[in-house]
Formats: C-alpha cells, sequence, structure tokens
C-alpha cells in the first residue's frame, strides 16, 4: 500500500503545513514543566498523526500513543496515563504522549474520561500532543485552555501534484497530467486519499478516468443486484464511487447517500424479499458494520478493501432482484413518524405553556404517562378530542 | 478584482470605520507608513475574507505566499485555481519555479525552516 510505503519517517519528509509543524517543533523543544500542551487541530488526512510519530522519533522521544481504538473511560485513562504523567523518574524524561481524536472522548462510552484528561493534564510532568478533528465543541473549551492550538489545513493542490510526482518516480511509473491533476482535484488536500487514489490507478489498467474509475452509487448497486455472476456483483460493488465509513464522520446527507453499507441496507429493507431473506442479509450486513468499526477504529484502513468481497459472497444469491433505494426508512413509516412527531411537538408545546415547562422535558417525562393514561382512559380522550385540545392525528396515534 | 496577498500585503479601497475595526479585530494589520494591509492571523483568514466580500462589492482573490523563496505563489495563473479552496488549504504553497526543482529542494529548504 502506497499510504504505508510512504508514510513519512521524518518530519522533514512530510508536505503542507509548513508554519504548523516548525511552530509544534518550537512548542516541544521548548517545553518544560508548567508548560501549556499542543493540541493539534485538522481535518483528517493532513497529517496530524504521522507528524506526531515523526516528530517523536526525530526527537528522541519515546512515544506513547492513545487513540480512538483505545477505551478511554476515566478509569482506562487513570490507569494508563497517571504513572506516565506524575512520575518524575528517569523513564518519563524522554516520553511524548499522544492522544488522537481528542474530540472523540465525549458521550457515554468516554464517560468521565475527558474530565479525567484535564485533571491529569493539569499536572503533566511530560509534554502532551493531543489531535482533534473540530476544536469548536463545548467540550474542548476547557482543553483549549490547557493547551497551544497549532491549526493544520488542508494541503494546497499543487503540494499535493509535488508530493504525487515525487511517489511515482520512485515506483518508476508513469501517469497522464490529466490523470495526475485529476486525483489531485479529487483528493481536496487529503494526502491519504491522494495515495489511496493513485493506488487504484495504478493498479487499475488503462487511463483514470471516471467512467472508468467509478460509478454513481445508484448504477453500482443496481448493477450489483442484477448482476447474473458474483464476480461481476463484486466489480460493481468495488468500482462504486461509494465507500465504507464510520456513521460518526458523516458530514453530510451526501456522505450517508454514498455510504456502501448505507445503500445496501436501504435497499434490502425497502425490498420485498422474504422476512428471513432479509434478516440473513441484514445479519451479514450488521457483522461487515462492526468489522469496518474495528478497521477505523484502528486505523487499519487497508483492510477494508475485503469488505466488498465478504458483502458479494454473502448476499449475493440472497439479493437478486432487489432495487436500489436511497431511503432506510419506507415511505409508509417515515410519512407516520412525521405526522406523529408533529402531533406530539403541538400537545407538547401546549402543556409546556400551561405548566411553564420547557417542551424537552414534557416530552422525556410527561409524555409516556400521558399516553398511558390517556390509552386507558378513553371518555378523557374523547373529551380532548372533542374540546380540540388535541389535534385528530394525536387521538389517532392514541387510538393505535 | 482585489488581490489580497499573504506575502507582500495588499491596498484596499476606502472603508467604513465599523468595516475597518471589524477587519483589525480580526487579525488584519495596516502598516501606515507603507499604506499596507497584512493579515496578522492567518487563521482567521475566513473570517477577514467574509468581512471584506459584504464591504466591498467586488471580487477578492487571495494569493498565497511560496513556501520556499517567499514571493506570491501565482494563484492567479494556477492550473488548480478553479478547484483550489484558498480558505481551507494552508496559507503557503509553492510557486511554478520552485515545483520545477521538485520534491528533493522542497524537503531540502523546509528542512531549514523547521531547525
Amino acid at each position: 500500500m502506497l499510504v504505508e510505503k510512504y508514510r513519512p519517517k521524518s518530519v522533514t519528509e512530510m508536505v503542507g503545513n509548513e508554519d504548523a509543524r516548525a511552530e509544534v517543533l518550537r512548542l516541544v523543544r521548548s517545553w518544560g514543566q508548567g508548560s501549556k500542551h499542543i493540541l493539534i487541530v485538522g481535518p483528517p488526512g493532513v497529517g496530524k498523526t504521522t507528524f506526531a510519530k515523526a516528530l517523536a522519533r526525530d526527537l528522541g522521544y519515546e512515544l506513547i500513543e492513545m487513540n480512538a481504538s483505545d477505551e478511554r473511560t476515566k478509569s482506562k485513562i487513570e490507569a494508563i496515563i497517571k504513572p506516565l504523567l506524575s512520575n518524575t523518574n528517569i523513564y518519563a524524561k524522554n516520553v511524548l504522549l499522544f492522544i488522537d481524536e481528542v474530540d472523540g472522548i465525549h458521550g457515554s462510552y468516554d464517560r468521565g474520561g475527558l474530565r479525567a484528561l484535564l485533571e491529569l493534564l493539569k499536572a503533566a510532568t511530560i509534554p502532551v500532543i493531543l489531535a482533534a478533528n473540530d476544536d469548536t465543541g463545548e467540550e474542548m473549551k476547557e482543553l483549549k485552555r490547557l493547551c497551544s492550538t497549532v491549526r493544520f489545513k488542508r494541503i494546497p493542490p499543487r503540494i499535493l501534484m509535488l508530493y504525487l510526482e515525487h511517489v511515482l518516480e520512485s515506483e518508476g511509473v508513469e501517469m497522464s497530467i490529466g490523470d495526475r491533476i485529476r486525483i489531485v482535484n479529487e483528493s481536496a488536500g487529503d494526502l491519504r486519499t491522494l495515495l489511496n487514489k493513485a493506488q487504484a490507478l495504478l493498479s487499475s489498467v488503462g487511463s483514470y478516468t471516471p467512467t472508468s474509475y467509478s460509478i454513481p452509487i445508484e448504477h453500482a448497486m443496481n448493477r450489483f443486484f442484477s448482476s447474473s455472476s458474483m464476480s461481476e456483483a463484486l466489480e460493481a460493488l468495488s468500482r462504486s464511487e461509494g465507500f465504507y465509513s464510520s456513521p460518526e464522520f458523516y458530514r453530510s446527507s451526501e456522505d450517508k447517500r454514498l455510504d456502501k453499507l448505507h445503500a445496501l441496507y436501504a435497499s434490502i429493507v425497502n425490498s420485498n424479499k422474504g422476512i428471513d431473506s432479509i434478516a440473513d442479509m441484514l445479519n451479514t450486513l450488521s457483522y461487515v458494520d462492526v468489522l469496518i468499526a474495528v478497521m477505523n477504529r484502528g486505523r487499519r484502513w487497508n483492510m477494508l478493501r475485503y469488505i466488498d468481497g465478504i458483502i458479494a459472497s454473502s448476499i449475493f444469491h440472497s439479493s437478486r432482484g432487489i432495487v436500489y433505494n436511497q431511503y432506510d426508512t419506507p415511505y409508509v413509516l417515515s410519512s407516520k413518524i412525521f405526522t406523529y412527531g408533529n402531533a406530539i411537538r403541538e400537545v407538547a408545546a401546549s402543556i409546556a405553556r400551561e405548566l411553564h415547562e420547557s417542551t424537552h422535558k414534557i416530552t422525556s417525562y410527561y409524555m409516556p404517562y400521558m399516553i398511558m393514561i390517556l390509552k386507558n382512559r378513553r371518555d378523557v380522550l374523547e373529551y380532548a378530542m372533542g374540546n380540540g385540545i388535541i389535534s385528530k392525528e394525536f387521538y389517532e396515534m392514541i387510538k393505535v | 478584482m482585489i488581490k489580497v496577498s499573504l506575502s507582500k500585503g495588499f491596498t484596499l479601497p476606502r472603508l467604513d470605520k465599523d468595516t475597518f475595526s471589524m477587519l483589525m479585530r480580526n487579525g488584519l494589520q495596516y502598516d501606515k507608513a507603507t499604506g499596507l494591509f497584512t493579515v496578522k492571523d492567518i487563521n482567521k483568514i475566513d473570517r477577514i475574507y467574509a468581512i471584506l466580500s459584504e464591504a466591498i462589492n467586488d471580487t477578492i482573490s487571495i494569493e498565497v505566499q511560496c513556501v520556499l523563496c517567499s514571493s506570491d505563489a501565482g494563484c492567479s495563473e494556477c492550473e488548480f485555481s478553479n478547484t483550489c479552496d484558498r480558505l481551507q488549504v494552508t496559507s503557503k504553497c509553492i510557486c511554478k519555479d520552485c515545483l520545477r526543482n521538485g520534491y528533493g529542494n522542497y524537503t531540502r529548504e523546509v528542512s531549514k525552516l523547521l531547525e
């Protein structure tokens, strides 16, 4: 894999973000106890993790890494980091702690993790580099107070071109200028994507053009479901413009649309296949979903290439005749959810006004009991409906 | 078209007091001696761009600096000028002349910056 082969070993082998790299180097070199730690913020694929690893190697630090694949609860963080941060022993002298995707330490999974980390950082005796994709969240505010923030930005296309030409030259291969420009443009400042696209082209035959390289997801899915052989189905899946990503990285509905697993799921649940057949296919998707999550958490993206094969071999026979569908909730159900949702919001808003409570509190705490009461007291329900207290939709929802 | 050069500084048409102070608060600097504006805080370039776009009825073109020779990188003649989002990429790129010298030259020069 080009991504692995050309992963820089030193900070000087990297490209882009020159000022930011110099700034982090300056901060680490001048770091002393009581100094601020370093928070690197930037979009994926600009080299935050690679830089931290290369920097540790260049400056003779032993790097202790904690990334999103590790469990980062309060107890885990304390167990792993506390001895490192509080010991002023000989071992601690040359240790650099790197905590990746620190903006991901929140929510129920990492409960208490961020709070524990903040406490430990305050008393740290070794430099800590933290990396985040985004620093705008409320939970990042306090962390930023303890850190000097350095921003890594997307790499300009010309510098990507410079790097691509270096890789092609080192590999001893040629690529037309049109293909090079197209790959650079499609990479959008992401070096990892650039190398993956170059890899895809170098492993394929002929010139790189969007039509020969990738096909729109709806065509790919329909081709997959209508293929007469498994190899044809596999080719349709692998040439799709879609990708496998973790839903936590969805930036937009477009990202969701381009997620191959989502496209397969939506098409299957909307199909008219038998319930057992659908259950079998969804089991496969569920298994694959877990695999993808493990690969993403462990940053083992090179393993993602096996996913198409697993899917094609597992659901090929049972999925013949399905048609691509973009929406994961059948229309009949989604329209009901929409109508009932509006009805509930309307009633909750009226009650909230009367009781001087928030609508959220009414919906979360009061509404379930209210529905139970109304279900058992049809006379009250009829009265509320008859006197315009509740809407017709709400009345029908309770009756159901 | 107003060219916002990140290497040499740039001039702006006369601005009203509010816009001027808003730009100053968002990391723009004005040198009275040369009459040129410079961007002090490059991380706020998107805000500066937004304020200028609203205040000036003209196209604004950002010209980034060459990381190796410190001159303008030549964004207006760049083959990627239509696709490069100059508010999202780093404020330093590479000019056509330095690009010709290849990756080896780039790493050599950048390693001097990193020393």
